[in-house]
């Protein structure tokens, strides 16, 4: 559906895109993960023919994006960070007006439109301006500008930045709906968690350039870190702790403060193992937890930085 | 057609701009008329004066003379004596007194009050002291000519009279009323400006989402500017309405006229508001920038000074036929008050070319499609 191929883009001396290749599966929730200003939003600005780029190759439907390419455009939704919608206009104005730039056949709108405001909540303040609604309401009507003309293919550039939790959950599942309704999804975020819910396939980009893309499983596989064990209130001599050491697949252990800590290379489950020496020696301890590595720990390792700089 | 009517839908709605497009200048055109009273209504009333002329010669007769051609044009001359006259002025039934002889042969004026009636009659005066000097001057040096001088002294005379009969008027106040129909045009502007910014997709989200649709941008960009300079026109010809029957001022019989010069004039308003919205500068520079441009070129056509076109046209007319808001003023001057095709035709094509120039501006700079950065 959608191919980038040796993207190139330059503000002045800074390199923004630096020959990003992406694609982009039909069916996707696509998820561009990276801290910010590692270059997402160009990259959708690119995509959508706003942006000049200084070289690489865009395809779009199988056809070359540019500002004229009317059929793509016409199959694209988009849902901007910044809410973009005209502070003079009703709820139900505002999604109207943008339906119409897709859809100018009134009666063929009009059950688009009562399809996008009842499907985002947004039906008992269709006379409502902008101004009087919440944050979370604001955002909804938003992505209801966006999604209006039911288009192939979405992207959604940070949609909940500065959202309450309530809010936020409530656009997650939104957009898992849309996708399965048939649209593709493009989903820019920095918010790993977010990403890693509902994205199927996920591409971490830094400095403009793509440094992993596959599943999440897959991501986490590509590094050293695996399964994180932490117990906590436990008091281990040496010995016990040269002994655990030496169990298979951890490459990592500290000892502090009563808290032992072990990392383990890539695979799952070896918590009975630990669970079962620390019984048979008899060691008492008071909480004892596993984690699995996160998107966090796969941009950390990939790159050397943490993803919230 | 959707879109075009929710373009006219967000501009009507927008309080800030239409007070500065259509109420403001209406609340500036009534100060104005609170201030200068009555002049340039229809209803004028001649200023009553007395003539004090007692066993007067020459040169002073020649003044009684003029005064006399002026009865029941611009003055009503009542004869009196010095102590009627001056009884007559405190008693406010004369505005001024003309005295033949104020010494020296030279005539002279005592009015009761200052007020834009009593300047009329010192310049009035000054008019004729003007003249008198010359036809002395010609007494003098040819007194055989003097005859054919004082002829065409009468020839002006008779053209004030036909030019005041003719229902045109020679109230220069009316300048400041032409300079508020400059300036309502102009204010066009802080429309086009929230347009520009609309259709700049490196200036606004909502510009970016409107040209990321199949909307042909160049369709869009001339829908925003007829979506502009018609509410501005309307707004223009509302004021029109409003000077002509709200205020009763009487600023010619050409309406259609003025119609076309306020279209124009509304072009270029909202042109340079929607070049200046599309720039990718500050929004508060901007606004300074729209509040400061129109505001001096309108001081510079007389908004705030009514003899300021006059002086500029005395010292540097060039500034008056590159100035919009001067070309604006001039043009319903020429076409109400001075009466001359030629003149009005001039300022007309040069409108013309002002507003082809700044809409094909606007247009060019707001079709973009493709930015460095948004």
């Amino acid at each position: 559906m959608l191919e980038i191929k040796g993207l190139v883009k330059r503000y002045g001396e800074t390199l923004a895109l630096d020959h990003l290749d992406l694609e982009v599966k039909e069916g996707e929730i696509f998820g561009l993960l990276g801290p910010n200003g590692s270059g997402k939003t160009t990259t959708i600005g690119c995509i959508l023919a706003l942006l000049k780029y200084d070289r690489g190759e865009i395809r779009l439907f199988g056809k070359e994006m540019s500002p004229t390419a009317y059929d793509s455009k016409r199959q694209i939704g988009v849902v901007f960070q910044d809410v973009a919608v005209f502070d003079r206009l009703s709820v139900f104005e505002n999604i109207d007006y943008f339906c119409g730039l897709y859809v100018p056949d009134r009666a063929e709108r009009r059950p688009l439109v009562e399809e996008a405001l009842s499907s985002t909540g947004l039906n008992e303040y269709r006379k409502k301006r902008p101004k009087q609604l919440s944050g979370g309401l604001l955002r909804r009507l938003n992505i209801a500008c966006g999604i209006v003309h039911k288009p192939k293919l979405i992207i959604l550039d940070e949609p909940t930045v500065a959202v309450d939790p309530q809010s936020r959950n409530r656009i997650l599942e939104d957009i898992k709906a849309l996708n399965k309704a048939g649209s593709t999804i493009i989903y820019t975020s920095h918010y790993m968690e977010e990403v890693e819910q509902i994205c199927t396939r996920i591409a971490i980009i830094d400095h403009g350039r793509q440094v992993a893309c596959g599943t999440s499983q897959e991501l986490k596989e590509m590094i050293r870190t695996g399964e994180s064990v932490t117990v906590e209130g436990v008091v281990l001599t040496q010995a016990q702790i040269d002994e655990i050491r030496r169990m298979p697949q951890i490459y990592d252990l500290s000892y502090e403060n009563e808290e032992l800590k072990l990392k383990y290379e890539n695979s799952t489950g070896h918590l009975l193992p630990l669970l079962h020496y620390l019984e048979q020696e008899g060691i008492a301890f008071a909480n004892v937890f596993s984690e699995q590595p996160t998107l966090n720990d796969v941009f950390l390792e990939i790159t050397g930085k943490e993803l919230r700089d | 057609m959707q879109s075009l009517k929710y373009r006219y839908l967000q501009v009507v709605r927008d309080r800030g701009n239409m007070f500065w497009g259509l109420f403001y200048p209406m609340i500036l055109a009534t100060f104005f008329f609170i201030a200068f009273g009555d002049l340039g209504k229809d209803s004028w009333k001649e200023i009553p004066v007395a003539l004090v002329a007692e066993e007067v010669q020459e040169p002073a007769a020649m003044f009684v003379s003029f005064l006399e051609t002026m009865d029941g044009e611009l003055i009503t001359v009542t004869n009196m004596t010095e102590e009627e006259a001056l009884a007559a002025l405190s008693g406010e039934t004369v505005e001024g007194i003309f005295f033949a002889d104020g010494g020296d042969g030279a005539p002279a004026l005592t009015v009761g009050k200052s007020g834009l009636r009593e300047t009329m009659l010192s310049m009035l005066l000054d008019a004729y002291v003007k003249n008198a000097a010359m036809y002395r001057d010609i007494a003098l040096s040819h007194p055989e000519r003097l005859q054919d001088a004082l002829s065409v002294m009468q020839e002006d005379v008779s053209h004030i009279r036909e030019v005041t009969l003719g229902g045109k008027t020679y109230d220069h106040v009316l300048e400041y009323f032409f300079a508020s129909i400059a300036m309502m045009c102009f204010f066009g502007c802080f429309t086009g400006q929230k347009l520009g910014e609309e259709a700049a997709a490196n200036v606004s989200r909502q510009a970016a989402r409107r040209s990321i649709s199949p909307e042909k941008k160049s369709l869009a960009v001339l829908g925003d500017l007829t979506v502009g300079i018609s509410i501005q026109f309307a707004s223009a010809l509302l004021f029109l309405l409003f000077l002509q029957y709200g205020l009763r001022i009487s600023l010619g019989g050409n309406f259609l006229g003025m119609a076309l010069i306020c279209l124009l004039g509304s072009m270029v308003g909202v042109s340079l508001g929607m070049v200046v919205g599309s720039a990718k500068i500050k929004e508060g520079f901007k606004t300074a920038i729209l509040v400061a441009l129109p505001l001096f070129l309108c001081f510079l056509a007389g908004l705030m000074f009514g003899e300021m076109k006059v002086l500029i046209e005395r010292s540097f007319p060039l500034l008056n036929r590159v100035n919009p808001a001067a070309l604006i003023s001039d043009a319903l001057y020429f076409l109400n008050v001075y009466n001359d095709p030629a003149g009005f035709r001039l300022r007309l094509f040069l409108l013309f070319v002002f507003a082809a120039v700044m809409t094909i501006w606007a247009f060019v700079s707001l079709r973009r499609t493709r930015y460095d950065s948004i």
